[in-house]
């Protein structure tokens, strides 16, 4: 390959100084024949980038992702986990399928505890320059033994959020807190977890479950 | 008993290798494992684990949480040192860490299995750099971001999005719209948020997209992007139906009543939904964290 | 944090058995995947069952991964051996009735082509093309790779591919010339 045709390669990558950009393209300009010949190139390279990228369909990932090669669980495993596996809250939120489930154990649960009590939500008096605020939360369980609220702000504890009983079977809790957005569920006899049924509204946790949000604006 | 002397002789060089560190976590760490049922070997790795976690700068108090709801349940440590390795990936890689250890504990806490918990860790680790990246190519872009705080927020938010399967394509689109519009980071955060919240109810990647955009062109403040989800969760309490509930978002933004900031900035006022709607939690719709494939 | 350090690290959670993660590779690039393999074997169901395969195959090598190269290199190499496998198997040859109604078009100046006779002109093209060009044209104008990266991904030289480029295009000018694809 000559000299000058190697050069319109170059041209047609962009791999040329300025200076020899401009020596080419006179060369070209002055010469018929190397003029033909880059404008066939130009012809061949205009086809290919004519070429439209394929979009590819929605299914193709997630196919890639079911033939992909399992780790095999050992039928002990699977066994012991049937038998003396920890339930995941009060319902098996381990499938889709649960969702509707979930909805209807919220209800029932929601009717046996009857938490027809609003949550009162009390902004106190704002301590000068820690912007803490002081939120109630409330929770009507007449029947249980014991009732927590567990969230973000500490740590999921159980033990840090033991409610107090009221005379009328509400369960309350007062939370010094700064403003930002917090999320939590009430723990009912320390092991059934429920979404309150007051919130505001409701996030994924990550593993099936929704949990409440608690939104705490700045004044 | 060799494996006692062992941690004690671990936990003295922790106390003394690493400052700043609350001895009582410590010890608290140290005593969990010690009473566990983990066999000798796992409560050494364990401990290893525990402190190498400390070590890194995760705060004492939060380790001690994780290892002592985590070595009650009896199981073989293994997944709960995965659990951790992946904290301590997130810590050196300069990732935000609250959200991680907040994944941990809470999944301890509501008696997720811990393979579970060590998956679901390791997999929001793996989409928190992914949207590290993203955040500070926009960053590099132009997107104005107020202090440094605002950065940790921004990138756990964006890491919730691609949870939801939000591609980073439609993530990276609204960060370009943003900068366009002049928009801060934190304003970014809250549409991306409001997004994720869509897509989490339910909405296809399509009709939240189109009422995000619509949002941004209206230039809804962070409050206001808020209080479409608070509108949508009211909604979602009384209609099913998600067509119906997108429509009414629609009607509402158009005529202005959506997020009119009437009630923005306030907190909540005990203005809650009227008793005997105990079932509708609104929690109908996303089951699962699978978000939507387009 | 860079891409590629995000993909070391999802790279790593596989090989230590959480799967999940690698649906970010596999959304990331797998519109690359399938137009490097449709222009390479010019059949798009095909195409789509080798793009899935490289995923899948590139999954199960991880091992083999080297930190220090891309990922996307080391999946175009896998897809490009993949379509040589396809290829050599299926002998592709031009179908003879799409090669006379190519020349019967011949030279003609004032024709202006439309999309869709512009997109089969160019897959006919592309069949016909010798393998070994279509793999540069392939790389370096539908995906946009520099010679360095081509050269990582078909384990032959830079300077070697930029001369085989060159006879590419040289051999893609003659072929139109020739009254196949576009005129003039």
């Amino acid at each position: 390959m000559n000299k000058d045709l190697l050069q319109l390669h170059r041209l047609l990558d962009g791999g040329l100084s300025p200076e020899d950009e401009k020596d080419i393209l006179q060369k070209i300009e002055a010469d018929p024949r190397l003029q033909r010949e880059f404008d066939g190139l130009v012809s061949a390279v205009n086809l290919l980038e004519s070429g439209e990228r394929l979009s590819v369909d929605a299914a193709f990932s997630s196919e890639v992702m079911k033939r992909l090669p399992v780790r095999k669980e050992p039928l002990s495993t699977k066994i012991r986990g049937f038998f003396f596996g920890e339930r995941v809250l009060r319902w098996n939120v381990a499938s889709f399928v649960a969702v509707s489930a979930v909805l209807l154990v919220i209800i029932v649960s929601g009717l046996f505890y009857q938490s027809s009590g609003k949550s009162y939500r009390v902004a106190d008096g704002v301590s000068p320059g820690t912007a803490v605020k002081t939120v109630s939360l409330s929770f009507n369980a007449p029947e249980a033994k014991a009732v927590s609220l567990a969230g973000d702000f500490n740590k999921w504890s159980i033990e840090a959020g033991a409610m107090k009983r009221k005379d009328d079977g509400t369960w309350t809790i007062a939370v010094p807190l700064k403003p930002g957005v917090y999320h939590y569920m009430f723990v009912v006899d320390g092991e059934g977890w429920v979404s309150d049924p007051q919130a505001e509204s409701y996030r994924d946790d990550g593993f099936g479950n929704k949990n409440a949000i608690l939104r705490i604006d700045s004044i | 008993m060799k494996i006692k002397m062992i941690l004690v002789i671990l936990g003295l060089l922790l106390v003394y290798g690493i400052s700043g560190a609350e001895p009582r976590d410590l010890v608290e760490i140290r005593t969990a494992i010690e009473k566990s049922s983990l066999p000798g070997e796992g409560k050494i790795t364990l401990f290893k684990r525990a402190s190498e976690a400390v070590g890194t700068g995760i705060p004492a108090s939060d380790v001690a949480v994780i290892i002592k709801r985590g070595v009650s349940r009896g199981t073989d440590g293994k997944a709960l040192e995965e659990t951790l390795g992946a904290a301590i990936t997130a810590k050196e890689k300069g990732l935000p860490i609250r959200p991680v250890l907040d994944r941990i504990e809470q999944g301890l806490a509501k008696g997720v299995p811990p393979e579970r918990i060590a998956a679901a860790t390791k997999q929001l680790v793996v989409k928190l750099s992914t949207a590290d990246a993203i955040v500070s190519n926009l960053g590099k872009s132009g997107l104005k971001s107020g202090e440094q705080s605002e950065k940790g927020p921004a990138v756990h938010t964006v890491a919730r999005a691609l949870e939801k399967s939000i591609p980073e394509d439609a993530i990276n689109k609204l960060g370009r719209k943003s900068i366009a519009k002049g928009a801060s980071l934190s304003r970014l955060s809250a549409t991306i948020d409001t997004m994720a919240f869509f897509v989490e109810m339910g909405m296809n990647l399509d009709q939240a997209s189109g009422l995000i955009m619509k949002a941004m062109d209206k230039g809804y403040s962070e409050g206001e992007m808020f209080m479409m989800q608070k509108e949508m969760s009211d909604m979602m309490r009384g209609k099913s139906n998600i067509n119906d509930i997108m429509k009414n978002m629609d009607t509402m933004m158009n005529s202005g009543t959506m997020g009119s900031g009437a009630m923005g900035g306030k907190g909540m006022g005990g203005a809650s939904t009227s008793p005997g709607t105990q079932g509708a939690c609104g929690s109908g719709m996303g089951g699962m964290g699978g978000g939507h494939r387009h | 944090m860079t891409i590629q350090e995000e993909e070391y690290s999802i790279i790593e959670e596989c090989r230590r058995g959480t799967s999940e993660v690698y649906a970010v590779l596999v959304e990331r690039y797998q519109e690359m995947i399938y137009n490097v393999a449709y222009r390479m074997i010019g059949d798009s169901e095909a195409a789509r069952d080798i793009a899935q395969e490289s995923f899948i195959a590139a999954y199960t090598s991880l091992r083999n991964f080297r930190h220090g190269s891309k990922f996307s290199t080391w999946l175009c190499s896998i897809v490009m051996n993949r379509c040589r496998d396809h290829l050599r198997s299926q002998k592709q040859m031009v179908p003879l009735d799409d090669i006379s109604e190519l020349v019967a078009k011949g030279p003609n100046p004032e024709v202006i082509l439309s999309d869709k006779q512009t997109a089969k002109d160019l897959q006919a093209a592309l069949r016909a093309m010798p393998e070994d060009y279509r793999q540069v044209i392939v790389l370096k104008h539908f995906e946009d790779l520099d010679y360095r990266e081509m050269e990582a991904i078909l384990g032959v030289s830079a300077n070697a591919l930029k001369v085989k480029t060159y006879r590419a295009r040289e051999w893609l000018k003659k072929y139109i010339e020739k009254g196949h694809g576009q005129d003039e």
